[in-house]
């Protein structure tokens, strides 16, 4: 995925947006080309955390909210009013500096962020990781709403729930391969798990480990 | 604390390792919940579980870098309390991790035995007898490594075995191996395999940290599944299969609600086709269309896309 946003770069492969082809060399590239990556390691790769909520939201957009070279704060709380609003990011107010809020709200105020350049494309890898289940069930709404309003959206996902829940179509990778490509109707967690971990379907899984006829001890139904 | 012999002296029913009702919470996560594990001389416990099910949270506790907010350790019979990483060394537990941290300028031998060299007079690190202990251990595992040769001339599998012995540099009666063959050619997990069979005879508990089931049933007695942070099962690999294995890390019915979507795909946005990377991915081609959720999903350490 980091590929794709142009921080890693491969070796070989062709991408296209929208029909055109498309070399990605850097995040810049791939802004310029409405794809925007939101990572899992928010405090490391995401948030700048001593910075308050509007200046993360605005960082990438400072184009729209500047004009001759300055920046024009009544823009910027705009902007940045408009897509937190949308995730009801619950904070005392846009000068809150990151670094206090909840990683659900953390969470929030980085796609806020990527929002606001208005991309085409939104990779999200690992949304709700470590967040509370109502920020999770808010972000997860709020996927959904932006997949109805056409945004194609790339959600890596290690929560079998999560992938169940909200994928139109599943990749399942294995040792750096696709494994499996898996329409909504074809998932369940069995396959999901039996792709990732290198398991054939049921049946064929036969003769690998001795067979017991009852379940080890200290199992649970 | 006194060195501990790996052949334990209580009868092989008593676990060397009993952790009992560990519980640990970070804020707003309980990421263990009254665990229990037992781990016994001269056998390989498999701990299985999807990423996040707990098993990074209890080998920390097991090794002395978290301290769990509940619950009680026993080693060899006896509970003792760890407040720092030394404390599980001392107790003769030691893991052996993906990414051990080496230092390219050092011998191999002060790579095994650094933080714990043998001293000699005035407190001053007796080399002579860290080479010969050093290489003692290499010989032992079958390492073909001088215990004098810099590291920083070895290839990866061999510092991989430099990471193995110092493990084993502590005389561990519970060795942690987890997730160990991740990075390894086939030829150099049937090595480690054999390893792993030579500490089984020298009557070392080991617990081994995997997703791969081929090789869990293949060198595992023992299985304990985690999800979400409980121990769902445990017990002996003799009497379970993979599916049994597959329904216990899965688990029940998805009791989270997620929203209702009308599925609503429209144009082709982006395509892929036969992106390769030299060492994290291969051969990926995909496409992604207005209005679509693509999932990717994959057990970490499978390559997922990161």
């Amino acid at each position: 995925m980091q590929a794709i946003f142009g921080i890693t770069r491969p070796s070989a492969g062709t991408l296209h947006i929208g029909g055109d082809a498309c070399t990605i060399r850097s995040p810049v590239d791939a802004i310029a080309n409405g794809i925007v990556y939101v990572p899992e390691d928010r405090g490391k790769q995401g948030a700048v955390l001593g910075l308050p909520i509007y200046q993360n939201v605005t960082l990438p957009s400072l184009s729209q909210t500047s004009r001759s070279g300055f920046l024009r704060l009544a823009n910027e709380f705009a902007l940045a009013r408009k897509y937190t609003e949308r995730l009801e990011l619950r904070a005392a107010s846009l000068d809150q500096v990151m670094g206090n809020l909840s990683g659900g709200n953390q969470q929030k105020v980085v796609i806020a962020k990527w929002l606001a350049t208005k991309p085409r494309v939104i990779i999200l890898d690992e949304p709700t990781k470590g967040i509370d289940i109502g920020s999770k069930a808010a972000v997860h709404a709020f996927m959904a709403e932006l997949a109805a309003e056409g945004l194609a959206i790339i959600m890596i996902s290690s929560e079998i729930p999560e992938i169940l829940g909200m994928s139109d179509r599943v990749i399942v990778m294995r040792d750096g391969l696709i494994a499996a490509e898996l329409s909504r109707s074809e998932l369940s967690p069995e396959t999901l798990v039996r792709h990732a971990a290198g398991i054939g379907p049921k049946g064929h899984a036969a003769g690998i480990g001795p067979k017991g006829h009852e379940p080890g001890t200290g199992m649970q139904p | 604390m006194q060195q501990h012999a790996p052949q334990s002296v209580e009868s092989p029913a008593d676990p060397v390792l009993r952790l009992n009702g560990i519980t640990k919470t970070f804020p707003g996560v309980k990421a263990l919940n009254a665990v229990s594990l037992e781990l016994y001389a001269g056998e390989v416990t498999a701990l299985i579980g999807e990423n996040g099910a707990g098993k990074s949270t209890i080998v920390k506790v097991l090794t002395g870098i978290y301290r769990a907010d509940s619950g009680t350790i026993n080693v060899g019979g006896t509970q003792v309390n760890f407040t720092s990483a030394e404390d599980a060394t001392a107790a003769g537990i030691t893991a052996i991790h993906q990414e051990t941290v080496l230092f390219d300028e050092l011998s191999v031998a002060e790579n095994i035995f650094i933080g714990h060299a043998p001293r000699g007079r005035f407190g001053l690190i007796d080399t002579a007898a860290m080479n010969t202990r050093a290489q003692e251990i290499l010989d032992r595992i079958d390492a073909p490594l001088s215990a004098t040769t810099p590291l920083k001339d070895l290839g990866i599998a061999n510092k991989h075995l430099v990471a193995i012995a110092r493990a084993l540099s502590v005389d561990a009666r519970v060795v942690i191996m987890d997730e160990p063959t991740a990075a390894l050619s086939q030829k150099e997990i049937e090595e480690l395999y054999e390893l792993v069979n030579r500490l089984k005879a020298e009557g070392r508990a080991i617990l081994f940290i995997s997703h791969k089931f081929d090789e869990v049933f293949r060198i595992a007695d023992r299985y304990a599944v985690f999800r979400d942070g409980e121990k769902v099962g445990a017990g002996l690999m003799a009497d379970v299969n993979e599916g049994d294995l597959v329904q216990l890390m899965i688990g029940r019915a998805v009791d989270q609600i997620f929203p209702v979507r009308e599925p609503n795909t429209g144009e082709e946005v982006l395509r892929i086709a036969g992106y390769a990377h030299p060492t994290e991915f291969d051969d990926i081609s995909l496409t992604l269309h207005a209005g679509e959720i693509l999932g990717f999903y994959g057990l970490v350490g499978a390559g997922r896309p990161s």
